[in-house]
């Protein structure tokens, strides 16, 4: 009377899953699923230090729809930032630092067993960089620009390295946070692929692209010259600007070929950037040969300029991922900054000749002075990476440069609000909600 | 076969009678009613002769029999023998027996598993039976038992809908179990007609309803449908009623004038709120009045025409045409046939119902067929019992009304109150939705379709409804063994397939949006449309079956006549499934039943600005889910002279919980009880209390939650579209922590009855921890998560159910009377989370009911701005943030329960003659609800329009008679949210209500025996009917304070014939 159904009684009748969708990762294709979770999840950069970038303005009023942290992000109201307990970079982001924390811990528990091991390794050093990529956007957003003098002292961020939820742990030193961050990086640099087969996906040229900005943010321009070549050794194409049609191609179906690897920001300030208008001065840094005024921004009847067209390709906010252009730049500054001059040249007129209408004729830069090159690179930089995720970040690394800091003036509805070198603004307040749930901040 | 040989002795009689002046005879018994009874037994006692009715209630009396002056006695259980003589009897005789008054009707309690006599148990249990059901008219079954079930509370406000006993979960579902037909039943309660239900019976504590084991932690709701009785004859039963309900009241809610709205939108205007939007890229829409400022402002002659316009528009009320042509009265319709009889051997039931339900959202209806059958055969003398039974339920809905939030402007969140549905000239008017009117003329005239929004357009054309077809499977058969030991075997198989289907033509806004959205214009005028013409048509399909089947051994023994036994033990599985299936069609032409292909692969450029560029939305989806349960029980009874009774019971549940370690799959639960009949002692002699009997439980039920587990688990999102690899998401990071709910039960408790049954109790008084009770915790957000579900807080519940329940029997009027009392209170006992976030007002304090209702201090409005001021530190401060965090569990104020504490319901029927009065009164108090206001952040995005704003507080000296504080110049949420959770808008809500009354006409049996009928009763019924006293001076149903509108009386004309 009592097992008539023979299946019910086998224990395999209750291990059948009650969603279909659900999974306990064990498997390698499981853990490249959650590293391809790209629609705003892992391949996001925080969205607020998008505000920073000192070519947009806000028109007249044009606050009026934003919410409170967006509005005293623009004006730079930190005392009174967030309207809510909340960051939402810093929920986000962290979210990804545990997803990445997961798949390096389900990995360590598949090793020794029959798998791929090729896989394995390129999976490993996927995930770490991505928890590079991560906890590097955490550190420069929430922690005061690097001062060799002190970073060993200052608090950084929590360095989140394990999936336990339940670990205590305050804040580590800048110093500590930036020995994570490296090591991370060059461990991955030991097993990604040299291609791969869409750009959210990590390759070694975007790892060593990665390396050469976090040295640049420590001031270290040996070792970013060092990565920065490495990077364009694996890949230094450049689109001829000549040979797009009105927009950039989309980058995730491999149509960019500068693109290293694939991000964006946070979409809290798309809004307002998509809609403001770029100040008059920072378009008259482009000349008539110049093809990027064209596509980067658009020009209403009554010359207004809006931004146009991005890296993002498909739709219209801005790109924070790796390019080879950046590469080409970065590269140049250390090379200008460790006075070889000739080589910071090639790389510089290399990259603008791409840029340049055909029918213009192309003048190469050919100044040798350290100081005006380093002038001539930095304005380059203007012109070429707006929209690239990179106001921010050079912003914080020139505040204590006294030729090249860079002061802000913003005036709204009759108010003028400025930001500066001695401005308090250069870094994120941690935000309520961490601090009420985590004693140990 | 008993009755053969009788009939056939009768014959026998008759015809080999020697005496032919003497005619055998023809009795007929019948009840007062008229009904038959059959099987009654017949006697002639001085000649030793004895038969039974058949199922007609005839008997043949031989004449050999009638002996002159012998009597012949007529009984039948339940009713009071009656003895004739013989000589008074004519050849055919009927003679009706009267039912005994003394003999109370044994109340049956169906756990699902057993019935048993209510005198036999020993755990809390409450039944309604089929005479209270009916009284009440409703679509569903569950709506039927509101008010007429101790300690059942009804939340309508919120999802966790039904409690029993307060609740002792936190996050975990908390609505009952219900079983129907001995299987847990997680269909749709609108596939059950309500016309079938025989029964009800709610298992409350832990003796009643551990049998169910885990999945009983709230309660269980068993629902027995009708099966049909032996030796019955045919019985035809009609009924049919007709409702129609009162047109809702959209004027409930308090709501801004419509002249301070348009004066607020001016106000906006000057301050420039509106440069943004209109600005913007995407063309984001603004109200009619702020396009009249605009053309006002671009064009000053014009200024005196606008002005008018802006004066007639502020005269017009939404509400109106609202209330004419986007609502009207409900009318529902129900109409029930069933017949069912039964032989010696067989029963059976067969019934048909139809009900068709006009809503009160115009378009909108419901159609529901449904069909039911039951048989039951008895073979071998009884030995074997084998019943099988069908239900079919066919429900469509018809729904291309999706509410008042189908009329909403993008950014907004009630739409604008001078908006018309029906122009003066009685064309459907157009209301602004995604864009400004004046873009999309101007889109128009370059050609692009028609991109105006016209509600009522939109119903009428939308062709969205979904088709649900439940078909079940019963099979039961019960097969006695040996002495007292039986074997039951049951099965059941159902299947639910839903089909919804949305249908939305090219005259539809949907899709003619869809289209303009994405086309272009070519420089040769030719248009591009990457979304082409034609209807866009959505479907989703989904199915849910499971399979049941249990297999069980009853034992019932009675030793010695002292000692009585009865146990059983069984072992059952379930199998649930089910997969649903989404689909989106583009370019579809319904004649030819036909899409198009479409690219959604490439993002294209959107007509507002060619900048911004979209892809073709997919909609495709797949869902599985798999739900199976193994589960081991048993219980026994032993009662010793009908007067000691032990029981206990034990219950192993296995279920295919995700990710928890297969020796964690299971849950053993159990409870044992006791019960002392005071009344069966032979010291006992009260005559007042004839019936009295005391009883006690104790044990756990168990409550599994399927959404979380102990190990990491990732769920596969689908394929990205942009990189064309899959990708899945992290649902929860490993708990090997992990515990199930459990909930302890103490119950004990008093039942009596009083002389003649005219008063009859049951008291109880109950105590309940759950422990290890599931919830979430907010975690500090470095951890990876905001919040984590782990188990988190115990709680403790305790309190007191009392029905009494009385009846008089007069000559002239009878009154039967239902009065239930539940108190009930709880606490958190323990709660693991560190800091409480009052912010969000959903922390649990440990020493307060899980629901509760909290406020800040403050310290009312200052008297120069209207500002609210609150305490920082004590000290008093408009320093918001700085209020919200200064928040902690000893500063913050505490009223009460979020849910009544004491309920219940006084029912009272009366009849006279053949009227029929019933009327229930439920009464809620030590309860409060906090009530909305105007939130001034969404004001000033001419969001709000609650009707608060026309009290704020404008100059000094207002917050003498006002709490409203004034307009501020910014958007300040935390100012919001600080006087929005003051007591200022705490109400207690404390209610007695008039639940529904039923009066009905029973016609007199002459003139239905005219008719050959053999009753037919006429009603009215109302629902709703108000609310008789309430605590609060707020204008607002304490029930209903977040409604549109509250819900509307019903007035129900009904007919029952019994044939």
């Amino acid at each position: 009377m009592l097992c008539i159904l023979v299946a019910s009684c086998s224990d395999a009748f209750l291990d059948a899953k009650p969603d279909k969708a659900l999974a306990i990762p064990h498997t390698l294709d499981d853990l490249q699923a959650l590293l391809d979770d790209v629609n705003q999840q892992i391949n996001q950069t925080p969205g607020f230090p998008e505000l920073f970038a000192p070519e947009i303005v806000v028109a007249e009023n044009g606050l009026g729809r934003e919410n409170m942290d967006v509005t005293n992000t623009y004006l730079w109201q930190r005392g009174n930032l967030y309207a809510t307990i909340s960051n939402y970079d810093w929920d986000w982001i962290y979210e990804q630092v545990l997803r990445v924390n997961v798949v390096l811990e389900e990995l360590k528990k598949l090793d020794g067993q029959n798998i791929d091991v090729k896989r394995y390794e390129q999976i490993r050093a996927s995930a770490s960089f991505f928890r590079a990529w991560h906890l590097f956007h955490l550190l420069i957003t929430f922690s005061p620009p690097y001062n060799p003098v002190t970073a060993e002292v200052e608090p950084g961020i929590v360095l989140k390295l394990e999936a336990d939820i339940n670990e205590k742990l305050g804040r580590s030193s800048i110093s500590e946070c930036y020995r994570q961050i490296i090591a991370d990086l060059e461990f991955s640099t030991t097993a990604l692929p040299k291609t791969v087969p869409v750009p959210s996906r990590p390759n070694l040229a975007a790892a060593y692209a990665l390396l050469a900005r976090v040295y640049m943010s420590m001031y270290d321009y040996q070792n970013v010259e060092r990565y920065a070549e490495l990077s364009l050794a694996e890949n230094n194409a450049l689109m001829d600007y000549n040979a797009l049609t009105g927009r950039f191609p989309d980058p995730l179906q491999n149509n960019n070929k500068e693109v290293l690897f694939y991000a964006i920001p946070i979409l809290h300030a798309a809004t307002l950037t998509r809609n403001a208008m770029i100040d008059r001065s920072h378009i008259g840094l482009y000349t008539s040969g110049d093809l990027r005024r064209e596509l980067y921004y658009s020009v209403s009847n009554s010359d207004i300029y809006k931004m146009k067209s991005t890296y993002r390709g498909t739709t219209l906010t801005s790109f924070s991922g790796l390019t080879s252009s950046e590469m080409y730049l970065v590269c140049a500054e250390a090379k200008i900054r460790l006075g070889k001059v000739e080589d910071a040249l090639l790389l510089i007129n290399r990259l603008r000749i791409s840029r340049w209408r055909t029918e213009v004729p192309y003048e190469p830069l050919d100044e040798l002075s350290v100081d005006n090159l380093l002038e001539a690179v930095l304005l380059e930089r203007k012109r070429e990476l707006p929209f690239r995720g990179l106001a921010w970040f050079d912003l914080r690394r020139l505040r204590n440069d006294p030729q090249f800091s860079e002061t802000i003036t913003r005036e709204y509805n009759g108010e003028v609000f400025t930001f500066g070198p001695l401005s308090d603004f250069y870094h994120f307040p941690v935000p309520p909600s961490e601090i009420m749930y985590n004693p140990d901040i | 076969m008993r009755n053969f040989l009788l009939l056939a002795c009768c014959w026998f009689f008759l015809t080999t009678n020697a005496q032919p002046t003497q005619q055998a005879m023809v009795l007929t018994v019948l009840t007062n009613a008229g009904d038959p009874i059959g099987n009654a037994s017949v006697a002639v006692a001085a000649m030793n002769w004895s038969a039974k009715t058949d199922t007609m209630g005839r008997c043949t009396i031989p004449s050999s029999v009638r002996l002159p002056g012998a009597k012949l006695t007529i009984a039948y259980i339940g009713f009071r023998t009656q003895s004739v003589s013989i000589d008074d009897i004519t050849d055919q005789y009927t003679i009706r027996l009267a039912p005994l008054t003394e003999n109370i009707e044994e109340v049956l309690v169906s756990t699902g598993y057993q019935v048993v006599p209510k005198e036999r148990t020993t755990g809390s249990y409450a039944t309604v039976d089929r005479e209270r059901l009916d009284k009440v008219v409703a679509t569903d079954i569950i709506s039927k038992i509101d008010g007429l079930v101790p300690g059942m509370l009804f939340n309508r406000n919120s999802t966790r809908a039904i409690t029993l006993r307060g609740q002792s979960t936190l996050f975990s579902d908390s609505n009952p179990l219900i079983v129907l037909d001995n299987f847990p039943y997680e269909g749709d309660i609108m596939d059950i007609n309500p016309n079938d239900v025989e029964n009800i019976t709610v298992l409350r504590d832990a003796a009643a309803a551990s049998i169910w084991g885990a999945q009983a932690a709230n309660g269980v709701i068993v629902i027995t449908t009708i099966k049909g009785k032996r030796n019955q004859a045919l019985q035809i039963d009609l009924r049919s009623n007709i409702g129609i309900a009162e047109s809702p009241n959209l004027f409930y809610q308090p709501k801004m004038s419509t002249a301070s709205f348009v004066e607020l939108e001016q106000m906006l205007f000057a301050n420039g709120f509106y440069t943004a939007t209109e600005n913007s890229i995407q063309k984001s829409p603004y109200t009619p009045i702020v396009d009249l400022l605009i053309r006002k402002r671009d064009d000053p002659e014009q200024a005196v025409t606008i002005d008018r316009e802006i004066e007639r528009l502020t005269s017009i009320d939404v509400r109106d045409d609202l209330s004419r042509y986007f609502y009207r009265p409900a009318v529902n319709q129900q109409h029930a046939l069933n017949i069912q009889g039964g032989g010696e051997r067989n029963s059976f039931y067969l019934s048909l119902g139809y009900d068709r339900n006009r809503e009160e959202l115009i378009g909108n209806s419901l159609q529901r067929v449904s069909i039911n059958a039951r048989n039951t055969l008895y073979f071998l003398k009884d030995r074997i019992r084998a019943s099988l039974g069908l239900d079919l339920s066919n429900r469509r809905i018809t729904n291309p009304n999706i509410g008042v939030h189908s009329l909403t402007m993008s950014g907004q969140s009630k739409v604008y109150p001078y908006a018309r549905l029906v122009n003066d000239d009685g064309g459907h008017a157009r209301l602004v939705t995604n864009h400004p009117f004046s873009f999309i003329d101007q889109a128009q005239q370059q050609g692009l379709l028609d991109w105006s929004y016209r509600p009522l357009d939109e119903i009428a054309y939308t062709k969205r409804g979904t088709h649900n077809t439940l078909y079940r499977v019963n099979a039961d058969v019960k097969v006695k063994l040996l002495d007292g030991l039986e074997a039951d075997v049951l099965f059941q198989y159902g299947n639910n397939l839903s089909r919804h289907r949305n249908h939305r033509p090219q005259e539809t806004y949907y899709t003619r949006n869809m289209i303009n959205n994405l086309t272009t214009v070519n420089p040769d005028g030719t248009f591009n449309r990457p979304i082409p013409l034609g209807g866009i048509l959505g479907t989703t399909t989904g199915e849910v079956w499971n399979y049941a089947f249990r297999s069980q051994l009853n034992y019932n023994r009675v030793l010695a006549d002292e000692h009585s036994i009865s146990a059983l033990a069984g072992f059952e599985v379930r199998d649930n499934q089910s997969n649903s299936y989404s689909n989106l069609l583009y370019g579809y032409d319904n004649n030819l039943g036909i899409g198009s292909n479409v690219d959604m692969m490439n993002t294209y450029p959107r007509y507002v600005d060619a900048r911004l560029r979209e892809r073709i939305a997919n909609n495709e989806q797949m869902l599985g889910l798999i739900d199976r349960h193994r589960s081991f029980y048993g219980n026994s009874s032993y009662s010793f002279r009908n007067r000691y009774i032990a029981y206990g019971s034990v219950r192993l549940d296995q279920s295919n919980l995700f990710g928890v370690r297969t020796n964690q799959k299971g849950v053993p639960l159990w409870s044992v009880g006791g019960a002392y009949v005071l009344s069966e002692e032979s010291f006992y002699r009260s005559t007042v209390l004839p019936y009295l009997k005391l009883k006690a439980s104790y044990g756990y039920n168990g409550n599994i939650n399927k959404s979380i587990s102990a190990f990491t688990t990732v769920r596969y999102q689908g394929t990205a579209i942009s990189t064309g690899l899959p990708y899945a998401r992290i649902v929860n990071p490993p708990n090997p922590e992990l515990r199930w709910e459990r909930v302890k039960v103490y119950n004990a408790g008093l039942e009596f009855r009083s002389r003649n049954n005219w008063i009859n109790g049951n008291i109880e008084l109950y105590r309940k921890q759950g422990l290890d009770l599931i919830g979430e915790i907010p975690y500090a957000p470095s951890s990876g998560v905001g919040t984590f579900t782990e188990n988190y807080a115990n709680t403790k519940t305790h309190g007191l159910d009392v029905q009494l329940s009385g009846k008089t029997i007069g000559r002239v009027v009878q009154w039967n009377s239902d009065f239930m009392l539940s108190l009930v209170r709880d606490e958190v006992t323990h709660y693991l989370g560190g800091t409480n976030n009052f912010i969000t007002m959903s922390t649990p304090i440990v020493g307060r009911p899980q629901y509760a209702v909290f406020s800040y201090p403050h310290a009312g409005l200052d008297p120069q701005s209207g500002n609210p001021v609150g305490f920082v530190a004590e000290e008093p401060s408009q320093d918001y943030a700085a209020i919200l965090q200064d928040i902690n569990e000893n500063n913050i104020i505490y009223h009460g329960s979020e849910r009544a504490t004491t309920f219940g319901s006084f029912r009272n029927t009366i009849q006279w003659k053949g009227l029929v009065l019933t009327a229930n009164i439920v009464y809620r108090t030590g309860y409060f609800y906090r009530r909305n206001t105007v939130s001034f952040a969404s004001v000033l995005r001419a969001s709000d329009q609650h009707g608060d704003y026309e009290m704020r507080w404008q100059q000094p000296g207002d917050e003498a008679f006002t709490a409203i504080p004034s307009m501020p110049a910014v958007i300040d949420a935390n100012r919001d949210n600080f006087y929005a959770n003051t007591d200022v808008f705490v109400e207690p809500g404390d209610h007695i209500r008039l639940k529904d009354i039923n009066l009905a006409y029973n016609f007199p049996s002459d003139w239905t025996g005219l008719a050959r009928i053999r009753s037919a009763s006429l009603y009215l019924y109302v629902n709703n009917v108000g609310v008789l006293w309430k605590k609060s001076s707020v204008n607002l149903d304490p029930d209903y304070p977040y409604a549109d509108y509250a819900p509307p009386r019903i007035f129900t004309l009904g007919i029952n014939i019994k044939l």
